[in-house]
């Protein structure tokens, strides 16, 4: 499957940056503390919001951990939620303040350089070399999680993001088949704003860049690259502008998105897990609505229609291909400060076994990182993955595994949300646009903004 | 009964028109009045009764002052506590724990203080003044920047204690400055008539001057009070996640940042947070209006 | 204080002419206590508990952020693993470079004077309207604005933005039932307070001139009371109208009033964090910083930076001493030290 072939490009890019592939060995071990002792209590961040059929799913697993490693059968595993948009406050806070650590923490996949090189998480080498799960990952997935030589967490699943739509809408509109260029995609959320009044055509908030980069690399640019250890930001480069116009005229010329999402990601508020562009598409105010399959479990429980639910990929400027998306996923990692770090590993080999992270992707509609089980062909029998499936044939991750991505983006600074603010709200777009592209390659390279 | 002239009206006439006129007068003012108490008054109710609402009616077109159909789900939720883990009770038990403890402690010290200032003249008495009143102007979202690692190093992050030191000892420049008003108002002669009958100075302290400062004490206690029950600022920053320990100003935000639309949640929470001062506040208003006046304004 | 009649040490005469007979010894509470009378240290003793905690709480932390703002103080600095690093003046060189720390300021100047300009007259005018009332109505007046007053801060701010949110608040839909010609209409339908600097900080300002304004109203009400009645009669019987009664007669006794909350006004509004943190929505909007807010996040978000934020602090403190002295000045001369 293609994400095994855009994993490739992932290590490709990687050994050019000097990180070493999979399977060299790495010198350093990670300081073992307690492997003998049973931690009474073992806390594991998850990002998101508590779903029930997650905590079903934990709790199975906890049962299997309780039973394969009879030494852990008394150690209590409490799950912690934290919304996405404020891990890295809550990251700092725990080790700034040393208290209320987590033990194994969930991370973005775009975290994991970022947060290894902050040291927000520990060195897991040993463990990981060690592990009979090892050979099966997707190697991409794993080099992501290498930087120097170690490892500091493991691929736990990928997801890719698409566009949601409803089947009944797109008939009633006259829409025979998806979009697949931009000028489409135009004409097709007009048609649906006219067919429903009162609602809107297609989010185009500001503050979700994973989303954003497809319309980017949609038209052939590229967010930033990286030679010899440097990156250069393109943000001003003629395909970029081309792309940041057109999502942009997207509020301001066609008004197909309503004012209010300028300063959202897809789920609102930056912190919340709930009230923005999904709870309108899943009440039916929204037309079409950019995110992955794991927001089924954001959407509203009283959502209108979930059985026509349906996903079609992000389309690219001229078509006819989809425009290509960040493979992205989460990654489990221990903390650093985690006093039990091979129980913590111990509980990580049991949630990402084969097993139990194909259950768990299926579960909330992302990928297992295990090769052979992608291949397998594991969503049959959900008909709106089938716009997902196709879009990660065409996966792509640079620039968001730069070292300091996450700080760029939603960490600290939020280079190009803020610059699709302004230029949403009316600012002129080559100074501002140059000002955030030589922002982002500043932040980018030393990880501040001077 | 004046013969009425061609042009001037007679004095009952007259009467009348300014009678008339300063009840025209003030109607006007009493009009107005009451349209500045509505206008100031509206975001409350409009908490209130979006409290009440159910989801369905959150949105509605137009928006309607009252609910059509009252609800008690969003209190339910709000103190049930779902979205963070915990109950209300819990951070009602912090917050008053943390505030009814840093009040009594800032008014004693301010208390001790202001006897001090007030009846003792003393080599350092301006210069502890002016450092007061500077002290009273520097600003807390810069100082928790070195009590945050400071109270790294001291072991006490995600702890109440931390902050109920923190609290004290920024409320001690206001309360001393109003108590110190109080303690000034009470006449010498009394105490010192107090000591030629033989009493000590802590019988003085306890018998005279104390009865007599107690209003004042009750005035400083509520700004005290308020102060720490809404303090947002250094419970943010100190609490950190340990939501067990969060005191009420952080549920509601959390309550707010987390649940988006949540809004009959959001209002719910607000309430329960906002309605005991409110209540207070009406009781004890005259009161303060009182302490106000008198010890507040001068200083 | 207080003169007490405790014994005094020496000896016991007497009156039949014995030789006098060795005092017992004093305790150590009554040597104590001469020793403080002696040495007039009573008020220093009272002082100490707040001394210890203004010292230790605020007046410590203040030289730690001055001491902080010339060092790299990071992370890796706070748990240990790299020692602090002394650089010098290059925090205050990088912020004066950076156009967010001149649009932070420039937010919080503006918004500051709009404010106060705003919570002064409408607290004045509220005043004024309290001075006529019936004693009724003032009361039940003076009582709806304490309730305005009292309203802590973090529910005022989610109420207010609930009241600007777009689907459902009142304002907008207000805003949008007025017609053309007061700039209402359909444009108003949908929009959002919160995203970006203009309207956030119009937002900000009700809130805070509706909070502010009674604490003004009372201590104008107050000032007024002091103020006799004949000033205002011989003013009006030689003609003269209400504004010009205001300007020559009530606002020239009311100036040091008004010195005094003009400067509290702009300490307190300049200063302004919790409501900002939660109209902008916490950390995440970068372009609505204030300056408390930049700084705060400096300090708060991954990678923390301390030392950078110390220096931030550092400046914004300077900024309110600066208008500190003002208000110190005005205070000592109202009698503060008196």
């Amino acid at each position: 499957m293609k994400v095994t072939r855009s994993a490739t490009a992932i290590c490709a890019a990687l050994a050019l940056a000097g990180a070493a592939a999979a399977g060299c060995g790495s010198s350093s071990s990670p300081a073992s503390s307690g492997s003998g002792a049973a931690p009474a209590k073992l806390t594991v961040w998850r990002m998101g919001a508590s779903v029930p059929s997650q905590v079903t799913w934990m709790n199975g697993v906890v049962a299997q951990f309780h039973k394969q490693f009879p030494q852990y059968k008394k150690t209590k595993v409490n799950v912690v939620w934290v919304p996405w948009t404020v891990r890295t406050t809550d990251w700092n806070n725990a080790l700034a303040s040393g208290k209320n650590a987590p033990d194994i923490t969930e991370l973005g996949n775009t975290d994991t350089p970022t947060e290894a090189s902050l040291g927000v998480i520990a060195n897991v080498s040993s463990y990981v070399n060690s592990w009979s799960g090892k050979s099966g990952l997707v190697s991409g997935m794993l080099a992501n999680d290498n930087q120097n030589g170690n490892y500091y967490a493991v691929p736990w699943f990928g997801g890719v993001r698409a566009v949601w739509y409803r089947t009944d809408q797109f008939t009633k509109a006259g829409i025979s088949s998806p979009p697949k260029t931009w000028a489409d995609l135009v004409t097709d959320a007009q048609k649906l704003m006219k067919t429903f009044p009162g609602t809107y055509g297609i989010d185009a908030i500001t503050n979700d860049t994973n989303a954003f980069a497809s319309f980017v690399w949609g038209a052939g640019g590229t967010i930033a690259t990286e030679s010899h250890g440097t990156w250069t930001g393109d943000l001003t480069s003629p395909a970029d502008l081309t792309a940041i116009k057109y999502y942009v005229s997207l509020y301001r010329t066609y008004h197909l998105s309503p004012s209010k999402y300028i300063g959202q990601t897809e789920l609102g508020n930056v912190g919340a897990t709930a009230g923005g562009a999904n709870t309108d598409f899943g009440l039916g105010k929204l037309d079409m609505y950019i995110d992955g399959p794991w927001a089924t479990a954001t959407m509203p429980a009283n959502s209108t229609d979930k059985s026509n639910w349906a996903s079609f990929p992000i389309p690219s400027e001229n078509g006819p291909n989809p425009a290509p998306v960040f493979s992205g996923g989460s990654d489990l990692g221990v903390f650093a400060t985690s006093k039990y770090k091979q129980a913590d590993w111990d509980l990580i080999s049991v949630m990402d076994n084969t097993t139990n992270s194909t259950s768990f992707a299926k579960l909330q509609g992302f990928f297992p990182p295990y090769s052979a089980k992608i291949s397998s062909g594991i969503y049959t029998g959900q008909p709106y993955m089938s716009g997902f499936a196709t879009a990660a044939l065409n996966g792509q991750t640079s620039p968001f595994n730069a070292k300091n991505w996450a700080t760029a983006d939603n960490g600290k600074y939020y280079i190009i949300p803020d610059m699709l603010k302004a230029l949403m709200n009316g600012a002129p777009l080559q100074s501002t646009v140059s000002s955030a592209n030589a922002q982002l390659q500043t932040v980018l390279n030393t990880g501040t903004e001077s | 009964m004046t013969i009425r002239a061609a042009k001037t009206p007679s004095r009952t006439v007259r009467a009348h028109r300014r009678f008339w006129t300063s009840r025209t007068r003030r109607a006007g003012l009493n009009l107005l009045g009451l349209l500045v108490a509505l206008i100031t008054l509206f975001p409350i109710l409009w908490m209130i009764s979006t409290a009440f609402k159910p989801d369905t009616e959150w949105y509605s077109l137009t928006p309607h002052p009252l609910p059509a159909h009252p609800t008690l789900s969003n209190f339910r939720s709000v103190i049930d506590g779902n979205v963070i883990g915990w109950p209300y009770w819990t951070f009602l038990k912090n917050s008053l724990f943390v505030t009814l403890v840093s009040v009594a402690a800032s008014s004693a010290v301010a208390l001790l203080a202001a006897i001090a200032v007030a009846r003792f003249k003393f080599r350092f008495r301006s210069t502890y003044l002016i450092m007061l009143l500077i002290v009273q102007m520097l600003p807390q979202q810069a100082l928790v920047i070195a009590l945050f690692i400071d109270f790294r190093s001291l072991n006490l992050l995600d702890s109440l204690v931390g902050l109920i030191l923190v609290y004290t000892a920024f409320a001690v420049p206001v309360t001393f400055l109003m108590l110190r008003n109080f303690v000034a108002a009470v006449p010498r002669e009394l105490e010192e008539a107090a000591a030629i009958d033989g009493a000590g100075p802590y019988r003085v302290f306890w018998r005279i001057l104390l009865p007599l400062v107690a209003p004042g004490l009750v005035a400083t206690s509520v700004f005290a009070f308020v102060f720490a029950y809404n303090e947002f600022i250094f419970a943010l920053t100190f609490l950190g996640t340990d939501t067990a320990k969060f005191t009420l100003p952080l549920y509601v935000q959390y309550f707010y940042g987390r649940n988006g639309a949540n809004w009959g949640g959001i209002m719910a929470a607000s309430t329960l947070f906002t309605i005991p001062v409110l209540a207070f506040f009406l009781i004890i208003q005259r009161r303060l209006a009182a302490g106000l006046l008198s010890g507040a304004v001068k200083g | 204080m207080v003169r007490t009649a405790h014994g005094q040490p020496g000896s016991v005469s007497d009156p039949a002419g014995r030789p006098p007979r060795p005092a017992p010894p004093l305790s150590f509470r009554q040597r104590s206590e001469i020793w403080i009378r002696r040495h007039r240290v009573a008020p220093y003793f009272l002082l100490l508990p707040s001394l210890v905690l203004i010292a230790g709480l605020v007046l410590w932390p203040a030289a730690q952020i001055a001491e902080l703002s010339f060092q790299n103080y990071g992370l890796p600095q706070l748990v240990g693993t790299v020692p602090t690093q002394w650089v010098g003046l290059s925090n205050y060189s990088q912020i004066l470079h950076d156009p967010e720390f001149w649009l932070s300021l420039r937010l919080s100047v503006f918004s500051a004077v709009a404010m106060v300009v705003l919570t002064l007259v409408v607290g004045t005018l509220v005043g004024l309207l309290l001075n006529r009332l019936g004693s009724k109505m003032r009361a039940f007046v003076a009582a709806v604005a304490t309730l305005a007053w009292a309203t802590p801060t973090v529910s005022a701010s989610v109420i207010f933005v609930w009241l600007a949110t777009p689907d459902g608040g009142v304002v907008d839909w207000f805003l949008s039932k007025l017609p053309p010609w007061l700039d209402g209409g359909a444009k108003w339908a949908g929009f959002s307070w919160t995203n970006s600097a203009l309207p956030a900080y119009t937002l900000l300002t009700v809130l805070v001139v509706w909070t502010g304004f009674p604490f003004i109203a009372i201590s104008v009400l107050a000032g007024l009371r002091t103020i006799p009645s004949e000033l205002h009669d011989s003013a009006r019987v030689d003609g003269a109208g209400p504004w010009r009664i205001f300007w020559r007669v009530t606002y020239p006794l009311l100036r040091p009033i008004f010195r005094v909350l003009f400067l509290l006004s702009i300490i307190w509004d300049f200063g302004v964090f919790t409501q900002v943190y939660i109209v902008i929505g916490e950390l995440g909007q970068r372009d609505m910083y204030n300056l408390g807010i930049y700084e705060y996040s400096t300090a708060f978000t991954l990678p923390p930076a301390y030392g950078l934020a110390s220096a931030l602090a550092f400046i914004l403190t300077i900024i309110l001493l600066i208008i500190t002295v003002g208000y110190v000045r005005a205070s000592v001369r109202q009698g503060a030290l008196q």
